[in-house]
């Protein structure tokens, strides 16, 4: 197991770089130039911003830029950010915490209901159970969380007001002054990842039901829930393991558009307006960090997937 | 392999089976894969369940032990184990027997055994379910124990390994002690235990059941498609067709001389010793079990039946008759038969 794990870090490494550059590559490829949107409506005089030009280091040839680039950003420096007068990992490391609770919730939310809810309606087939678990894990799906973002908060912020409607608040403020501004976000997250997670579940359940070994555990006269839970969920697990790592990965994707709806200032909100602004470092730096925290969760996958399947773990 | 000693039909009975019925329903209404099944299994005996794929002696066996899957259900009947019958007990009082007085070890052990578990919990968790008085250490005994019974050699290193990491004979003879675990199987069905092994790990294992048959004073239901494997082990045989017995009778009486038209067809399948090559093919009986689910009024074989009269044989199903001591047959014909056959093989010849 240590072997490998190790061997799974160590295949980060080439992932990492072809990440890197695609990001660079990326970023320049984005019509438009900084200097133009740090300027705005100012009027400058073009020795001004030949000036800003070579401050920046956009003169030098690409490849160039790329190599002075790379090394510097493999340590983690971004540089400084064209627009927030800190650098770009300060800036980051600020907003990071913000997404991560919500990204981190909102699969607390999807797994704790998400996996009961396939269980019961793949040991359920055809009861009610099943069948709400069906309806409401496919209008889950089919609801944009943008939209489901909108709703929420026309109910339970507008008309109900339970919580406020948008904005974030730091946890020194109080904790429930920062959960109550967390909860429609981590709501508006989880519901679609709710139903992905419901029927992955209930298939592979159903799957696993079939299996030889379930009909052996009851032949050895153990408990109905021992069966379900140590023979059919373990051997289920390994492919919803997958799912979950699947379905963080797509929150993190869907806290961007998320963030915005709720004025989270939160890494994805950090990120659009970085890419609006042609904030290359910011923005390059921010995507990096997403990309590495996706890194992360697949190594946790691959792991957890090895933990529950011994026979990925000795080969 | 000792097999005398042991009087096959006397003594008391350890299962009754009477008048067993497992419907499956269907479009076209329910249907019996086992039909009003009756049979008396004594003490100490090995018993033979033989016949081919989908004659019912596997769904007989789940429903013995209370597993038919649905929408299958045991409709009637009852099944006197020890003189109590299973049907009315409760679904707990059913679990609390399985795994403990009655033990199944299935056909395949690599997909009955879970793939993400080891040896030693898949062993070990039927005395949790059966023996919660036991503690961990004294679990982890027994299980060394019982392997060492069943043959396994490093039976402390099995036990931390997965199942995919032992060979086929090893891995039934861990399904084999996960059946003696408990120490007080009174029943033991063996559902094609040695299909799918190898021919001379298949030998090993028959020879396991028998030995461990007489030091553990079980009763064993060995189900089989295979007669030679009931001939090597079994007291008495059961040949089932379309859900019923057409022929019960003491191994040796069966191979000597076969009553039931379906017996004799079975028997033909064996490859012959001393056979030819050219001969040694194995002949298949032709045709195809019937449908169950519009069963015919007359005999169930008489599609296939080499002897099949009309206006006798498919007129009524026949009775299980009584024919000698000991020996049952399910054919209206039974009583001419021996001279037809003669006369057939005359006529060939
Ligand atoms: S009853 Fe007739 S058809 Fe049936 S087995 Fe006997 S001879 Fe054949």
């Amino acid at each position: 197991m240590l072997l490998y794990t190790l061997r799974r870090i160590l295949e980060f490494v080439p992932t990492i770089f072809i990440a890197l550059t695609l990001i660079f590559v990326i970023t320049r490829l984005v019509p438009g130039s900084p200097i133009t949107a740090l300027i705005g409506n100012q009027s400058v005089d073009a020795a001004q911003i030949d000036a800003i030009t070579k401050q920046l280091g956009l003169d030098r040839p690409i490849l160039e830029q790329y190599l002075e680039w790379l090394p510097r950003v493999v340590t983690g420096d971004f540089g400084q950010s064209l627009f927030f007068s800190a650098p770009v990992a300060e800036v980051i490391l600020d907003r990071f915490p913000i997404t991560f609770a919500l990204t981190f919730m909102a699969l607390l939310v999807t797994v704790a209901v998400g996996i009961p809810l396939g269980i019961l309606s793949a040991m359920r087939r055809g009861g009610i159970l099943d069948y709400f678990g069906n309806v409401l894990s496919s209008l889950g799906m089919a609801l944009p969380p943008f939209w489901l973002g909108f709703m929420l908060m026309l109910v339970f912020a507008v008309s109900l007001q339970w919580v406020p409607a948008s904005g974030y608040r730091p946890m020194e403020f109080g904790f429930w002054s920062w959960l109550s501004r967390l909860v429609l976000p981590v709501l508006a997250l989880s519901v679609s990842q709710i139903g992905l997670v419901v029927r992955m579940t209930r298939s592979t359940m159903i799957e696993v039901l079939g299996m030889e070994y379930v009909a052996m555990a009851r032949t050895k006269g153990l408990r109905e829930r021992t069966v379900i839970l140590r023979h059919a969920l373990r051997n289920a697990m390994v492919q919803i393991v997958t799912v979950i790592g699947l379905v963080f990965a797509l929150g993190l994707g869907g806290s961007v558009i998320i963030e915005n709806v709720f004025a989270l200032p939160g890494l994805g909100e950090l990120i659009t307006t970085a890419a609006i602004r042609r904030d290359y470092p910011t923005l390059e730096g921010g995507i990096f960090y997403l990309t590495l925290v996706a890194l992360v969760i697949n190594l946790m996958v691959d792991l957890a997937y090895a933990w529950f399947n011994p026979r990925i773990r000795y080969a | 392999m000792s097999r005398q000693g042991v009087a096959p039909g006397a003594g008391e009975p350890v299962l009754q089976l009477e008048g067993v019925e497992v419907r499956f329903p269907s479009p076209h209404g329910s249907f019996a894969v086992v039909d009003r099944l009756s049979l008396s299994v004594t003490r100490g005996e090995i018993l033979g369940v033989v016949g081919e794929s989908g004659c019912g002696k596997s769904m007989l066996a789940r429903s013995i032990v209370g597993l038919v899957p649905p929408p299958g259900r045991t409709v009637g009947g009852a099944i006197l184990f020890d003189g109590v019958d299973l049907v009315r007990l409760s679904p707990d009082e059913r679990r609390r027997i399985r795994g403990d007085a009655i033990a199944v070890v299935p056909q395949e052990p690599m997909t009955s055994l879970n793939p993400t578990l080891r040896i030693g919990d898949q062993l070990t968790e039927v005395l949790r379910a059966h023996r919660p008085e036991m503690s961990r250490s004294q679990r982890r005994a027994r299980a060394l124990e019982v392997m060492e019974q069943v043959g396994i050699q490093f039976a402390g290193q099995r036990l931390a390994q997965y199942p995919h990491e032992l060979s086929g004979g090893i891995r039934q003879r861990v399904m084999i002690a996960m059946a003696l675990i408990c120490g007080a199987v009174k029943l033991l069905i063996a559902d094609e235990p040695t299909t799918a092994l190898d021919v001379t790990i298949q030998a090993q294992i028959l020879e396991l059941f028998v030995r461990l048959q007489s030091e553990e004073q079980m009763t064993v239901i060995l189900i089989t498609h295979d007669l030679a494997v009931v001939a090597q082990t079994a007291h008495r045989v059961a040949v089932m067709y379309a859900g019923c017995i057409v022929e019960l009778a003491p191994v040796l009486d069966l191979f000597d001389a076969p009553l039931h038209p379906y017996t004799r067809g079975l028997l033909e399948t064996l490859p012959r010793r001393g056979a030819s090559a050219s001969k040694s093919h194995l002949a298949t009986i032709a045709g195809a079990v019937p449908d169950l689910a519009r069963p015919p009024a007359g005999c169930r074989f008489f599609n296939r039946c080499p002897h099949a009269l009309a206006g006798i044989c498919d007129a009524a199903l026949p009775a299980l008759e009584p024919v000698a001591d000991e020996r049952w047959v399910r054919c209206h014909r039974w009583r001419e038969l021996p001279a037809v056959a003669a006369a057939a093989v005359g006529a060939a010849s």
